[in-house]
């Protein structure tokens, strides 16, 4: 996809050529601004929360949910910890299969002809509606059916932007490769792989955000009581609100922490690509 | 004397600041007739494009005067004095090859929109192709669209950025063919950007030869072929002759600079 | 579609009469046969009451107009952040801040949350779902406007200029159809977050209509009445199925260009 460039500005015209601005460095130059509003909103929370003298079981605030965080931190991260192993297991799962049919169908096509239109499809099914299904399979207090559920939630995005990756490459640079009369195998790692990482990488950002917050849901269909997800819907059902925010904020937490480890990973893994980011997905 | 469509005195552009500073356009003084068909050609970097735009009002100069048809540029592009063509057709793929002449009769507020578009097709000869959508006409029927659309509201002056330099040899030579004959039966002033020499000296009465670094007017020719032309006129020694010309006159200045 | 049909049968024979139970444990419970299932949605719901399907047919509806409600305010605002935030470099430096921000927290788990708090302040369930929907809709909807309202390339700004046409003109005619493609590829996939936003909010106790409250209830009731929920389950697939299916017919009509850009997914 084109990256975003500065909207008409004509003055950008230097002698025969255009000059495109470059795309917006990022998300980095976003998040500054972003943590700096997140702020703001908390502060006005607590100050109308305060000033209105709203009840607790209604909307309680900022301050409160950081007091009952700490209180209760042994029990909440130790249900996080489970939360966060159903989400990496499925995350881990889900990405390895998804890249393995991606690489299987970029090689053989008649494999992409039956899957592709299957893919899309299964794609607009509410995948959430697989969790009782797989509670019912694996027992409902295992970690078990919250793994599989994250795993199909992060396998078709993973699939499908990395089989586009693969797939749009420049056909002459296939070209260039069969020219030097390379294997298969050689123009899939030198040509493709290095085209899909980008799309890859976008798909994985918004996946691992995505685990922890299908495991959470998954375990609202029921779980054992150390995770998460079972923790924050019984604190809610007794409108013991505060502690049930001290959930939701761990699981921001984890959503973030995994987050910032697939930007890591991404910045590593291609430090060339950082300042010409082609958002996909 | 008559109102000359563009003169120029003095124009210079220099886009951006400090060390960036580029100076695109340096001192050009032009005067342009109504109905002449005038060529800018010169290596690149010159400003062909440049004073195009300027011409255009699609960026202003930064030293000089301009007029456009006697007035600002930028009066005359609101008073919809001129149509554009660019190296890429840029039609809309969202509409119909009808609808897309149609555009700027829309945005204007023009009626009998139907009828123009139709006359307008029959000129460039797409006549039968109004209901079928951008991408299934091939590059040459691309840019005949676009030239239809320009020239659907009438303009006195016609702007081209190097309109075929998209296109393979043979659909060239038969555009060019294209463009002279409607130039010849519309009598639009035409100012026309290209790198091709053959192109220039086939299409203009006049060529105006640029340098570069900064960009400069450096010869102006007559062509002096006489109209109609045609494939004979490609083939004749005056046609060599002149072809010769503005080539010599291009090695000067490059040699020069 | 008839692969996983023969995918689920094949593996309950083998695995049956080999004994396996790992995995999944094939008997007609855990995996009742495929038949089975589709047989169970012409039954009653309980002894005396309506046929399962229609029963789930009209939650179905009732899940549906909640997705379709919060898809469409959402899909809405977020088409109007897009277009103001195009048009103003200022609003889009004020405000984007904000929009990046709402997304910070994971909207979908506290979806439960929400709908009890709605409860408590008196806002009548379905209210509070379509919020939901409405709030996973907007931000793709809108990150998707903006991106393709920016995308026309420089020649076609300058043709518009060069037609002296006005801010509206520029916008509807040649922005904003530029930008279709984009912003239904964003409408395709928050279809189906709608659908996953309305039955997870449905899940709370107290909320009594919807397919959610289904899938709750016969998950809980699972060891007796497994085929009940996979009967749900199929339904819930239909509702996405559908949902999807009616935003790609609309794009198939209002973007005509699609056949020849082909899928941006």
């Amino acid at each position: 996809m084109s990256p975003d460039h500065e909207p008409l500005t004509l003055d950008a015209h230097r002698g025969d050529a255009a000059v495109i601005g470059p795309g917006s460095a990022g998300r980095g130059r976003n998040l500054v601004p972003a943590a700096v509003a997140f702020v703001a909103v908390v502060a006005l929370w607590e100050g109308a929360i305060r000033l209105f003298d709203v009840q607790a079981f209604v909307l309680p605030a900022p301050s409160v949910i950081v007091g009952r965080f700490v209180a209760t931190s042994g029990e909440i991260w130790s249900a996080g910890l489970n939360t966060l192993i159903e989400a990496l297991v499925g995350l881990v799962g889900g990405t390895v299969v998804a890249v393995v049919v991606s690489l299987v169908t970029v090689r053989w096509s008649p494999v992409r002809e039956g899957l592709m239109p299957f893919a899309i499809a299964a794609n607009s099914i509410p995948i959430i509606a697989l969790a009782p299904i797989a509670n019912g399979m694996f027992s409902l207090r295992s970690l078990v059916p919250k793994m599989v559920v994250v795993g199909v939630v992060v396998f078709f995005p993973v699939m499908i932007n990395t089989t586009r990756g693969l797939l749009e490459v420049d056909p002459d640079e296939i070209e260039l490769m069969r020219s030097y009369a390379a294997t298969p195998r050689e123009v899939m790692w030198q040509v493709r792989v290095p085209h899909a990482l980008p799309y890859f990488f976008s798909a994985m950002k918004v996946v691992s955000v995505l685990s922890i917050v299908f495991a959470i849901v998954a375990e609202y269909f029921g779980g054992s009581q150390e995770v998460l997800g079972q923790y924050i819907l019984t604190k809610a059902n007794l409108f013991v609100f505060p502690d049930a925010w001290a959930g939701i904020l761990v699981a921001s937490i984890l959503g973030l922490a995994l987050y910032l480890v697939m930007v890591v990973t991404e910045r590593l893994v291609m430090p060339w690509h950082v300042s010409f980011r082609a958002e996909v997905s | 004397m008559s109102d000359a469509v563009v003169d120029a005195r003095g124009v210079g552009k220099i886009f951006g600041q400090d060390e960036d500073r580029v100076e695109a356009l340096r001192d050009i003084s032009l005067r342009i007739e109504p109905g002449e068909f005038v060529s800018l050609i010169g290596p690149s970097g010159c400003g062909k494009s440049t004073l195009l735009r300027l011409i255009g009002d699609l960026t202003a100069p930064t030293a000089g005067q301009l007029t456009v048809n006697g007035k600002a540029p930028t009066q005359a592009r609101t008073d919809r004095d001129y149509g554009i063509v660019f190296q890429k057709a840029t039609l809309l793929d969202w509409r119909t090859v009808t609808k897309n002449v149609e555009l700027p009769l829309e945005i204007m507020g023009i009626d009998g929109r139907e009828e123009r578009a139709a006359r307008m097709l029959d000129l460039v000869q797409l006549g039968d192709f109004g209901g079928h959508y951008p991408w299934q006409l091939s590059g040459g029927m691309q840019q005949r669209v676009a030239i239809a659309r320009a020239l659907a509201f009438n303009p006195s002056l016609l702007l081209m950025d190097e309109p075929f330099g998209a296109l393979d040899e043979m659909t060239r030579e038969s555009m060019q063919q294209e463009v002279l004959r409607i130039w010849g039966e519309t009598g639009t002033t035409v100012v026309f950007v290209t790198h091709s020499i053959p192109e220039a000296v086939f299409l203009s009465t006049r060529v105006i030869v640029m340098s570069s670094r900064p960009g400069r007017i450096s010869h102006v020719i007559e062509v002096g072929l006489g109209h109609p032309r045609d494939v004979e006129t490609r083939e004749s020694q005056d046609f060599y002759d002149k072809v010769t010309e503005v080539r010599e006159a291009l090695r000067r200045q490059e040699q020069a600079s | 579609m008839v692969a996983l049909v023969a995918f689920w049968e094949i593996y309950k024979l083998i695995w049956s009469s080999l004994g396996w139970i790992r995995p999944v444990r094939p008997d007609d419970v855990v995996m009742p046969h495929v038949w089975d299932m589709v047989i169970e949605l012409f039954r009653p719901v309980r002894r005396g009451g309506s046929l399962l399907v229609l029963d789930l047919g009209s939650r179905a509806l009732w899940t549906m107009r909640e997705a379709i409600v919060g898809f469409l305010v959402g899909g809405a605002f977020g088409f109007g952040i897009g277009v103001g935030f195009a048009r103003s470099r200022l609003a889009e430096r004020a405000f984007m801040p904000y929009v990046v921000a709402s997304q910070t927290v994971p909207f979908l788990a506290i979806a439960p949350m929400v709908v009890i708090f709605g409860f408590n302040i008196g806002i009548p369930g379905w209210i509070s779902v379509s919020v939901i929907s409405a709030y996973l809709t907007f931000f793709p909807v809108a990150i998707n406007t903006l991106r393709g309202l920016r995308s026309p390339d420089p020649n076609s700004l300058e043709l518009m200029r060069s037609y002296a046409a006005g801010p509206r003109d520029v916008l509807w005619k040649l922005q904003v159809p530029s930008a279709l493609p984009y912003i239904f590829t964003a409408l395709k996939v928050t279809a189906t977050a709608s659908i996953v936003g309305a039955l997870v909010g449905e899940l709370p106790v107290g909320f009594q209509s919807g397919l959610g409250r289904a899938l709750l209830t016969f998950s809980q009731q699972f060891a007796v009445q497994s085929k009940k929920l996979y009967g749900t389950v199929i339904i819930c697939a239909l509702v996405g199925i559908l949902f999807v299916g009616l935003v790609s017919y609309a794009e198939r009509k209002l973007v005509p260009q699609r056949a020849v850009v082909g899928e941006i997914l």
